[in-house]
């Protein structure tokens, strides 16, 4: 596609995927031929769900967590190598707070609108937590080895930003140079607009996902978004939010969100999450990455570093 | 200057098939993290054999180095670093090699047990580009009988493709002999000698697996380049070398290992020329702790002016019988263990080197050729 053209529309291709309505917009001569191109994303969108889904029980990750289940080893391919790797460097570097064997967690709460009103009992809690923690597995590329029978994996916060990333690649290496893709409000962009201008993002107010609370400027990279509101429960007149502590078994009182852009959605996914998990640390943890960033944190407070 | 954590998570997403590193934002920058580093080596050499000792203490030369490092990022553009370090060495060394009865060479060592002290110090600097990184050092080595003052300068460039890189450098030292006890031994009271080297290499990424890189450099060595300590030994007053080194690196697997082949050829005007293969594989367990097995081959032909036996008569303008001019080769292994514990990595090293007449090149060979064991501990303490 020459940037000569000027026949060119601004198409947004929609498709279902991983739970969430996903858009890739894209300039083109025609709505069929804006679809054509994003086969190629759409197709490996489902790939990467039917592997990675932990509700899909064929999925590779049902597999894994097969295993973990009953405890032993199996082998893994080197996507999936990659992706442990990833998570691994997420649990080292929150010291512990971003662990993708939490999720079992999940049993004991139910952020569901008519959720619990009660604290879950401290002995459920505790048996949950003594099969939740990155380093109770031993990973050893490609071995993957759970000493602890009955854990879990899950690659929630980090597969459909993945899918983000290889979508951007995916599309660059078919020439298209003035995409936006967006899974569920993970975004990446392969390039400025058709013309050179760069893309407008919404970031929608947490607390009123309907009304946008700020535009911010997308030429390159991409943009990921963590938040508690979506779903909370009150306990005792206590709000929290479903982002869980691995450390307490507990989630966060209040709720809070951020959005980080970096080069790679995979990154400001995990940093924006590892954010909300260092709770009243999230704005000096994000500060320190000197990445732009919006974050509103439990106190309500904003910190809006996206003109950084 | 990113924060560590931000260069952790990207390197490890741009591990993941199919993420890419945003081109524009590519620029090179210094190292994230100050480091503060430890180690403690030994090196002994293996007594002489006692049939090739005519004379003297067979113990050879046993080095104990201190060394204590600090680097760290300055600004956004600059990085510093302090390297120092503090050798002590006791021991004798060859002082001629006689032509035996039987014919076989035999060496008399230096008398008594020589004790020696080395101090080195080296502050250098870097500035980052956006393509690119230039840097400069000084260094001063002092011992007793021996002073030394060298200054280099090194950069290195890195093409739009950002898979070539261009790396060149240049060094100068300016060396100062006093040998001791010169009058009573007939030594020369005092000399100096002169280096410069240059060299130029080029890196080039191959694919997400393989980085080949290739590099020659020269050195260029004046004035006073005999052995002040032995009884005979008269060398030409300049050396010029020529080395032309390649290296390989292979990762395999979510790169949690890597395979390390070098291959040196050097060559110089005395007439020494050698190869050099070294063979070694990194493994990571667990992202924190690296082990590194490592072989090494080594073959050298002797220099035109070597002699087995010290040529007391100077029929010849130049001679030396010291072993390190000879023809020989050499076998060594080593292991390597690096353990991060936090802001903590621990180091643990040994190399076994056994040298052998026979693995050598054309040439003499000589009695006095060594084989030693080197061990080293440390810790470094990042922030």
């Amino acid at each position: 596609m020459s940037d000569t053209r000027t026949d060119l529309t601004l198409f947004d291709v929609e498709f279902q995927a991983m739970g969430t309505r996903c858009t890739i917009s894209l300039y083109a001569d025609s709505s069929d031929n804006a679809r054509s191109q994003c086969e190629v994303v759409i197709a490996d969108v489902a790939r990467l769900e039917n592997k990675y889904s932990r509700y899909l029980s064929d999925s590779f990750l049902s597999e894994i967590n097969a295993v973990a289940e009953v405890g032993g080893a199996l082998t893994v391919d080197e996507e999936t190598a990659a992706l442990l790797d990833y998570a691994e460097s997420c649990f080292v570097e929150s010291d512990g707070l971003f662990d993708i064997t939490s999720g079992l967690l999940r049993r004991a709460w139910n952020f569901q609108p008519e959720g619990q009103t009660e604290l879950p009992d401290a002995d459920v809690l505790a048996a949950l937590l003594e099969r939740v923690g990155w380093d109770r597995l031993d990973w050893e590329s490609p071995l993957l080895i759970f000493d602890t029978p009955g854990m879990e994996l899950d690659f929630g916060g980090i597969v459909k930003e993945y899918a983000a990333d290889r979508a951007a690649t995916l599309l660059r290496e078919a020439g298209v140079d003035h995409a936006l893709i967006n899974l569920g409000g993970d975004i990446c962009v392969t390039g400025p607009q058709h013309g050179g201008d760069p893309w407008r993002v919404a970031i929608s107010d947490p607390s009123n996902p309907e009304s946008p609370l700020r535009l911010v400027a997308l030429s390159q990279g991409a943009l990921a978004s963590s938040g508690s509101y979506a779903r909370c429960i009150e306990i005792e007149g206590v709000k929290y939010g479903h982002l869980l502590n691995p450390r307490t078994g507990h989630p966060f009182i209040g709720t809070a969100a951020a959005t980080v852009l970096a080069d790679q959605c995979i990154v400001a996914g995990s940093l924006a999450t590892i954010a909300l998990l260092k709770n009243s640390e999230a704005s000096q943890f994000l500060e320190q990455m000197q990445l732009p960033f919006l974050l509103i944190d439990q106190n309500r407070v904003i910190f809006d570093r996206l003109d950084l | 200057m990113h924060s560590k954590t931000l260069l952790a998570l990207t390197s490890s997403a741009l591990a993941l098939p199919g993420v890419v590193a945003v081109s524009s934002a590519h620029a090179d920058t210094p190292p994230a993290v100050s480091v503060l580093s430890y180690r403690a080596s030994s090196y002994k050499e293996d007594d002489l054999d006692a049939s090739a000792l005519l004379a003297g203490s067979a113990e050879r030369y046993d080095i104990k180095v201190h060394q204590l490092r600090y680097s760290a990022p300055v600004g956004e553009k600059y990085s510093f670093s302090l390297d120092s370090s503090y050798e002590s060495m006791s021991g004798a060394s060859p002082w001629y090699t006689v032509e035996s009865v039987n014919g076989d060479a035999k060496v008399a060592m230096s008398g008594a047990t020589i004790y020696e002290k080395r101090r080195d110090i080296t502050a250098s600097g870097r500035r980052y580009f956006d393509s690119g990184n230039l840097g400069i050092s000084l260094t001063i080595s002092d011992e007793n009988d021996y002073r030394s003052n060298s200054m280099a300068v090194d950069g290195s460039f890195t093409l739009a493709n950002n898979s070539t890189t261009i790396s060149g450098g240049a060094s100068y030292s300016d060396d100062e002999l006093s040998p001791t006890d010169a009058l009573l031994f007939n030594r020369i009271p005092s000399a100096t000698k002169a280096n410069s080297s240059a060299f130029v290499s080029v890196t080039q990424i191959l694919n997400q697996f393989s980085i080949l890189q290739s590099g020659i450099s020269t050195a260029r060595a004046s004035g006073f380049l005999s052995d002040p300590y032995k009884l005979v030994d008269r060398r030409p007053e300049e050396r010029n070398q020529f080395t032309w080194t390649t290296s390989w690196r292979r990762y395999f697997r979510a790169q949690t290992s890597a395979l390390h082949a070098n291959y040196r050829y050097y060559d110089d005007d005395f007439g020494v020329s050698s190869h050099t293969l070294d063979l070694s594989l990194h493994k990571t367990f667990r992202r924190s702790i690296t082990l590194v097995p490592s072989l090494r081959y080594y073959q050298q032909d002797a220099a035109n002016f070597f002699t087995p036996a010290s040529d007391f008569l100077q029929a010849s303008d130049f001679n030396s019988a010291d072993f390190r001019l000879s023809s020989y080769g050499a076998l060594s292994a080593g292991l390597k263990l690096n353990a991060r514990v936090g802001k903590y990595t621990f180091v643990l090293s040994g190399e076994r080197y056994k040298a052998d007449a026979s693995l050598g090149g054309s040439g003499a060979s000589s009695p006095g050729i060594i084989d030693f064991t080197r061990l080293s501990a440390g810790i470094d303490f990042t922030f």
